[in-house]
């Protein structure tokens, strides 16, 4: 049957009164005629007909007609087949109801509308059968289609909004496995926001299941698909060492909104505001804002927007200030000790604990780990760095090959300097066990006051040329090298540094889980090298141990968005809740997605390319989407446009002024 | 004014269909006003007019002997004998002279056209020198009186050529017709009237002279007397471009009796001027205009 897009348009038929009138009044055409003189005839008016002849009922029924059209073409016609209006009672449609459930559902009064569209819908149909879907704690929570009605009332008591963004997409691709398939009409109510970082990068094809869509705006206020305001948020808070026995905590505010507004940011720690200031912030704009905290008093944090907003989750964000826990280094020695290797040992010992900002990253040495890991203690908790330092015959005497192997599949990183002599010896212990491929090839020694060994230019490719970019890197180049051992580097190993004559002296294997072998072909003092009293030593040590990628930039705290996956050391963080956590020793912020603040929604058209799949000819009113089924809706507009401008040339034809003839007879010439 | 019983062959809708306006005048006055007319004197002239029989106490002179020599009998040669009588025919062929009624055969100028081709072969028979003045702004004819069938014919062959168009003659080719009149002559001015008649009295100044005769005739479609039958028209003027809508039936009484006073006032100033003045209908036999010429120019001799 044919329906309209735009019922009240068909108030505009009332224009057919127009061509009536007109008819009524109709005012005869004065056909022109040539005369003689017009000195006699003043203008008179031209009389009103009246009503016209007979013969004039078919150009205004014609006229009539074109009105007719045109009404129903602003009406937007269109055909529907099937019924979508269920007459008989036999017929009993499936709806099922797909709730969002993320953050942004919370602002606006986005939740409570949808909350109460769903109970009006579902007391509206007594007939309808149907199912409810929502994303609940991690999981798609599902009532499936011809749940009771009065069950899916209590369910809607029982959900919440989400502190995570997760679930649409699930929630979109699980939907149309719930349809019985026994209904006349199968639909999908969407209840959302459909705020745009949630939407935007989501797809379903309803129309290819032919499954009529729903779209039901919630929380748009007044104004349905338009950008929404009235936001502030709290989009980052970091927190920094702030001088002596004192923390920073550094806060960035978003206001949404197209006016300036006046925020007050509060600071709570301990369970007390701390501090409350005032902040101007620009229309659309962001700014900073710090507080002090004394550095050891509290280990938590929490800055606040005390005003009031249109959504409040983003009100507030809560950061770890406590600095973080030291990371760790421990030596393997033989258990004989020399003077060289006391002398190597205090030498890296100074250099590793001089590391680092003062307060938070710290170094500091934990000779029990070692020991713990050198007697092969698996529960143990491993070095973060362990230096093995003049690796020789001890070393296999021990079966340290086998810990050690143990710890770099785990992903550990290990420091290897070569010893005085018996050289062959450390080749063995490293090469038989499968750590490192390498062969031992002699001995290099600059003569007393010999110009020394030097380090090659960094080739391009080389990542040290991150850490030594520009002037930096003279320091290393700098550096003398007046021994070291010479070795032939097996397959799969990582040569970072060689002399100029192209001899390695820096050897790495990469182990799968991360781990890190690095073996100096020197050893770590004064008659082999002036490097570690380099400014470019500490920096190269951590770049070849990749000591720096188990540094995490928030002073060791790992923060994530709720919602998004992430690994620690201790397995799968569960991060679909707001707030700070301790797993372990790591310590985890999960804050609030910046992206659920943004007032932007999608729009209409996006979400029909989004979800119906193609093209699809029209909205109609109330945003309902049908699928995309020729069969089942056809446009009709373009045979009314056709069929009106056909009548209009009729029209045209028939109502134009017949041809002057006038009667100019030739005079005939003699 | 000379009556005439309805005779077809005057009809102008009959003879307008008679392309050669020298037929159309012979068939015209020999066919119906032979003997009214006065015949061509005969008598000395150069132009040989016909041969007769002759005459006992005639002068030898007049016999043509070439045709005794061929015939035996003695046949006496007459010569047409020139008047020194102009006549000058001022046809008007401005645009408004194109009008047509819708129950007029013709349009007045084709009317005019007739009449003033009659009146010429008219005056030719009698032996009068004839002269053509006429036509529109831009487009005058001037031809000075002269005697004999080229003449004649000339004169009917421009009359034949004009159309109706333009404005009316200006002042300036009025000027220069009256400087170039013959020392005496009959005027004819064939005309609607219909605008300038202030101008009248001016351009016709010449009639007042006792030898000068001015006849004007004024040619009107009968429509242009009552207006058309129409509820509604546009009139558009056919010399300027000026356009009215008017509903005829409403200003018909008006408009006729403006007509007549306008009539009536041309009667008034051209009999001031000297000149005989009469209103011919170009739905009207032509025997009708004739006749007007022939009772004006008795009157007037």
């Amino acid at each position: 049957m044919m329906e309209f897009g735009q019922p009240l348009a068909l108030w505009t038929g009332l224009a057919i009164a127009l061509p009536i009138l007109a008819h009524l009044a109709y005012r005869r055409i004065a056909h022109k005629l040539p005369f003689s003189s017009l000195r006699f005839i003043r203008s008179s008016s031209i009389p009103r007909s009246g009503r016209r002849k007979p013969s004039d009922w078919p150009l205004l029924l014609l006229r009539i007609l074109l009105f007719v059209l045109l009404t129903l073409l602003l009406a937007d016609p269109y055909w529907q087949k099937g019924s979508l209006v269920s007459g008989e009672s036999s017929e009993i449609s499936e709806c099922l109801f797909l709730l969002d459930s993320t953050p942004s559902m919370r602002g606006w009064g986005a939740w409570e509308a949808a909350l109460n569209e769903i109970r009006s819908r579902l007391e509206k149909d007594p007939h309808g059968r149907f199912g409810f879907l929502v994303f609940q704690n991690g999981t798609l929570k599902e009532w499936p289609i011809g749940t009771s009605r009065e069950e899916l009332i209590s369910a809607l008591d029982t959900i919440t909004t989400q502190e995570s963004p997760a679930g649409l997409q699930a929630m979109i691709d699980r939907a149309p496995g719930l349809f019985l398939g026994g209904g006349s009409s199968q639909k999908i109510v969407l209840l959302s926001d459909f705020q745009k970082s949630s939407w935007q990068e989501l797809a379903g094809d309803f129309g290819k299941e032919k499954i009529e869509l729903e779209l039901c705006a919630v929380g748009h206020g007044d104004t349905q698909w338009m950008q929404r305001s009235g936001n502030f948020a709290i989009v980052d808070a970091r927190v920094a060492p702030g001088g002596l026995n004192k923390v920073r905590v550094w806060a960035a505010l978003k206001n949404f909104d197209t006016d300036r507004s006046d925020l007050n940011i509060s600071i709570i720690a301990g369970g007390e505001v701390r501090e409350t200031t005032q902040l101007s912030v620009p229309p659309l704009g962001t700014e900073q804002i710090q507080f002090a905290l004394p550095a050891s008093d509290f280990a938590q944090a929490t800055v606040r927007i005390d005003n009031e907003d249109a959504y409040s989750m983003d009100n507030n964000q809560s950061l770890w200030i406590l600095p973080p826990l030291p990371r760790t280094f421990g030596f393997w020695n033989r258990l004989s000790l020399e003077e060289t290797d006391l002398l190597e040992a205090q030498f890296l010992r100074a250099a590793m604990e001089s590391a680092g900002d003062g307060a938070w990253n710290r170094w500091t040495e934990n000779d029990e780990r070692a020991k713990e890991l050198r007697m092969g203690l698996e529960d143990g908790q491993p070095v973060d760095l362990l230096m093995v330092l003049g690796l020789s015959g001890w070393f296999q005497e021990e079966g340290l090959a086998v810990p050690l192997h143990r710890h770099l599949k785990r992903g550990g990183a290990v420091l290897v300097t070569p010893p005085e002599d018996s050289h062959v010896r450390m080749n063995q212990a490293l090469k038989e066990p499968g750590l490192l491929d390498f062969t031992f090839a002699g001995f290099n020694r600059t003569a007393f006051r010999m110009e020394p060994y030097r380090i090659e230019v960094l080739p391009q490719e080389s990542r040290l040329n991150k850490v030594f970019a520009g002037d930096s890197v003279r320091d290393l180049y700098l550096s003398q090298i007046r021994q070291f051992i010479n070795v032939e580097e097996g397959d799969d190993l990582e040569i970072p540094l060689r002399d100029r004559s192209g001899r390695p002296l820096v050897l790495i294997r990469t182990f799968p889980n991360g781990g890190r072998l690095v073996l100096f072909t020197f050893r770590m003092l004064p008659q082999w090298t002036d490097l570690p009293m380099r400014n470019s030593f500490l920096p190269l040590l951590v770049e070849l141990g990749s000591l720096d990628q188990r540094e995490e930039n928030n002073g060791g705290v790992l923060r994530v968005e709720a919602g998004d996956p992430m690994k620690g050391s201790h397995g799968q963080i569960d991060s679909q809740r707001l707030g700070l956590f301790q797993i372990g020793e790591q310590r985890v912020e999960v804050v609030h997605p910046l992206v659920e603040s943004m007032p932007e929604v999608m729009s209409q058209h996006e979400l029909k390319d989004a979800l119906v799949g193609g093209h699809f000819p029209e909205f109609r009113e109330g945003a309902s989407i049908q699928p995309d089924n020729a069969d089942t809706v056809q446009s009709l507009w373009q045979w009314f446009a056709l069929s009106a401008a056909i009548l209009l040339i009729v029209e045209m034809i028939v109502s134009a002024p017949p041809t002057v003839i006038t009667k100019d007879r030739e005079v005939v010439n003699g | 004014m000379v009556h005439s019983s309805k005779n077809p062959l005057l009809d102008p809708a009959h003879l307008s269909k008679i392309e050669d306006l020298a037929l159309l005048a012979r068939v015209v006055v020999e066919g119906n006003f032979f003997g009214i007319h006065r015949s061509r004197r005969q008598g000395q002239g150069n132009e040989f007019f016909q041969y007769r029989t002759y005459e006992s106490g005639e002068d030898l002179k007049s016999v043509d002997w070439k045709v005794y020599a061929k015939r035996g009998e003695l046949m006496s040669k007459t010569y047409q004998e020139s008047t020194n009588a102009n006549l000058l025919i001022v046809l008007d062929a401005s645009a408004s002279m194109a009008y047509q009624g819708e129950h007029s055969a013709c349009s007045k100028f084709r009317y005019a056209q007739m009449l003033a081709s009659c009146l010429i072969y008219l005056g030719h028979r009698q032996g009068d020198r004839i002269g053509l003045f006429g036509g529109a702004e831009g487009s005058e004819v001037w031809m000075f009186p002269s005697g004999g069938n080229e003449s004649f014919k000339s004169i009917l062959t421009c009359i034949g050529g004009m159309s109706p168009q333009g404005a009316d003659l200006g002042e300036g080719a009025w000027d220069k017709f009256k400087s170039k009149l013959p020392k005496q002559a009959t005027v004819v001015y064939l005309s609607d009237f219909l605008e300038n008649e202030h101008l009248l009295a001016d351009r016709l100044s010449f009639a007042r002279s006792s030898r000068y005769e001015s006849i004007c005739l004024q040619v009107l479609d009968p429509l242009e007397q009552s207006l058309p039958e129409a509820e509604a028209v546009r009139f558009v003027e056919l010399e300027g471009e000026r356009e009215v809508s008017v509903s005829p039936g409403r200003i018909r009484s008006d408009y006729q009796s403006s007509m007549n006073e306008h009539i009536e006032k041309l009667s008034t100033i051209l009999a001031r001027a000297g000149s005989e003045f009469s209103t011919l209908r170009s739905d009207g036999e032509i025997g009708h205009g004739i006749r007007e010429f022939l009772g004006m120019r008795g009157s007037i001799r």
